[in-house]
């Protein structure tokens, strides 16, 4: 088994038991709910859609925390492995553990609406169930590209603040780190919106209605610059790791 | 007696402050190396630079005649602290990744020396205490089949009796063509070891001399001897 598979098992390993256990406690969380709502009587609907968010939310931080961890740790950076095995490992695991992370979640949205019908989610689940299945697809995709770009700017952000940091007099203080951390999230979204921005006006944001033709341009678009920041974010990334970056725990 | 560790021009800076100045050394195989200096000498992070955990950039490290970090990593075991595992990670599990993710990890060797150094596999990091998690570490180590071992202040906070099967197992579990660099500011605990030491002061590698040769001249032991450099009383050759 090469070193690259190793620790792709090893974090693929990691992170599903993440998602599971994200899994795990909003199922616990709905059968807790529907529980009390059967003990107390409690007969307004209740949508099942907040807890969705909530989950997927939270596995989101807790992904980039760990995605962020494996850079950060000497327990990683020691294993023979070069710096753009380590991250493709890191960051491959991640995409898994989020498609894992949807996947799990749309079977306890659909499986909790089957077993608990509420009026709020039938209408939500009738009005996506439109015939527009390439539409929703690429949303899909756009929804998880959107996710794949806060996890490789996140460590696009956390590699900055790290290279920074250790050029200025400030060591490990918190509070300056914190500031620097705000300072340096800022230098990057004063780009990043500039050239997004510019992007779609170039390739004709303006002419956008409301027909369904320019939602779905729109769509297309912004695939297209998910696809190239992710792509401009992992070669920023990987010149940090390789030149710059080490260990801090 | 072939060369095995080659550092050349070394210098690392950090947070404005120059940690390691113009650092040279070249160290053979099959010795023990004492790598001595007092405390924020830079003995953790010249360790941590010649892993390939800190970056270099400054100077060349060259290890068994590669200098790409993932060759050397290949070569290098280093003694970590194990902070990167969660307080209730098993010691079972943390044997298990050593084992997933070093190819070189010997399970037959790891069991031999946890088994010389009394290791639970069962119990939790959080449960051990500092000279039992101290012993973990030098077991999962030396298990490594490397070239080069790093062992970063094995005998800190260590209580006498583990210091001495530390320093046993380190003996036995040494193969003859391998090297072992052990760095302390404790020296009486580890002088009986050694082969050669490096003494790092004034952020530079002051001095590296041969156990033999400062018995020969100076008439001195290893700790009177780097007592006598750290003063001031011995002049830099």
């Amino acid at each position: 088994m090469s070193n690259i598979n190793r620790i792709n098992k090893d974090l693929f390993r990691q992170r599903g038991k993440l998602v599971s256990i994200i899994l795990g406690f909003h199922i616990l969380a709905i059968v807790l709910m529907m529980l009390y709502k059967k003990v107390f009587k409690v007969t307004d609907p209740t949508s099942l859609t907040g807890g969705v968010l909530i989950a997927i939310i939270t596995g989101i931080v807790l992904l980039v925390i760990s995605v962020i961890y494996v850079f950060d740790s000497s327990k990683y950076r020691l294993i023979p492995i070069s710096s753009n095995g380590l991250y493709f490992s890191n960051i491959l695991s991640a995409f898994f553990a989020i498609i894992y992370l949807l996947v799990g979640e749309a079977i306890i949205y659909f499986g909790a609406n089957a077993i608990f019908p509420n009026p709020y989610d039938q209408m939500m689940i009738r009005d996506f169930n439109v015939n527009q299945y390439w539409f929703q697809i690429k949303l899909v995709i756009a929804f998880i590209l959107g996710i794949m770009l806060i996890l490789v700017g996140s460590v696009v952000i956390r590699l900055l603040v790290s290279l920074i940091g250790d050029l200025l007099p400030i060591k490990k203080q918190t509070f300056a780190t914190v500031i620097l951390t705000l300072i340096v999230i800022w230098a990057v979204m004063v780009p990043f919106n500039v050239i997004t921005a510019n992007t779609l006006i170039l390739l004709g944001v303006q002419e956008v209605t409301t027909s369904f033709s320019s939602i779905v341009r729109m769509l297309n678009m912004s695939l297209f610059i998910l696809v190239a920041w992710n792509v401009v974010l992992t070669f920023l990334n990987l010149y940090l790791l390789n030149r710059w970056s080490e260990a801090t725990r | 007696m072939t060369e095995l560790l080659k550092i050349t021009n070394l210098t690392y800076k950090k947070n404005y402050k120059t940690i390691l100045d113009n650092i040279n050394l070249s160290i053979g195989n099959g010795k023990i190396i004492g790598l001595l200096g007092e405390n924020g000498a830079g003995k953790t992070t010249l360790m941590r630079l010649i892993a390939g955990v800190n970056s270099i950039k400054e100077g060349v490290i060259t290890v068994d005649d590669k200098t790409k970090k993932i060759d050397i990593k290949k070569n290098v075991s280093l003694s970590d602290e194990l902070g990167g595992f969660g307080r209730n990670t098993k010691v079972s599990e943390m044997v298990d990744f050593y084992q997933n993710v070093y190819p070189d990890f010997s399970m037959e060797k790891y069991q031999e020396i946890a088994q010389y150094l009394d290791l639970d596999e069962s119990k939790r990091l959080s449960s051990l205490s500092t000279g039992t998690l101290g012993k973990l570490v030098i077991a999962l180590a030396l298990a490594r089949n490397t070239k080069l071992y790093l062992l970063d202040e094995p005998m800190s906070g260590i209580d006498s009796m583990s210091r001495k099967k530390i320093i046993s197992s380190i003996i036995r579990w040494k193969s003859d063509d391998s090297t072992i660099i052990i760095s302390d500011h404790y020296v009486t605990e580890i002088a009986s070891l050694l082969d050669d030491i490096v003494i790092i002061k004034d952020k530079t590698v002051y001095e590296m001399r041969s156990v033999e040769s400062i018995q020969e001249k100076y008439h001195l032991g290893v700790e009177e001897y780097y007592e006598k450099v750290y003063e001031g009383g011995l002049p830099n050759e």
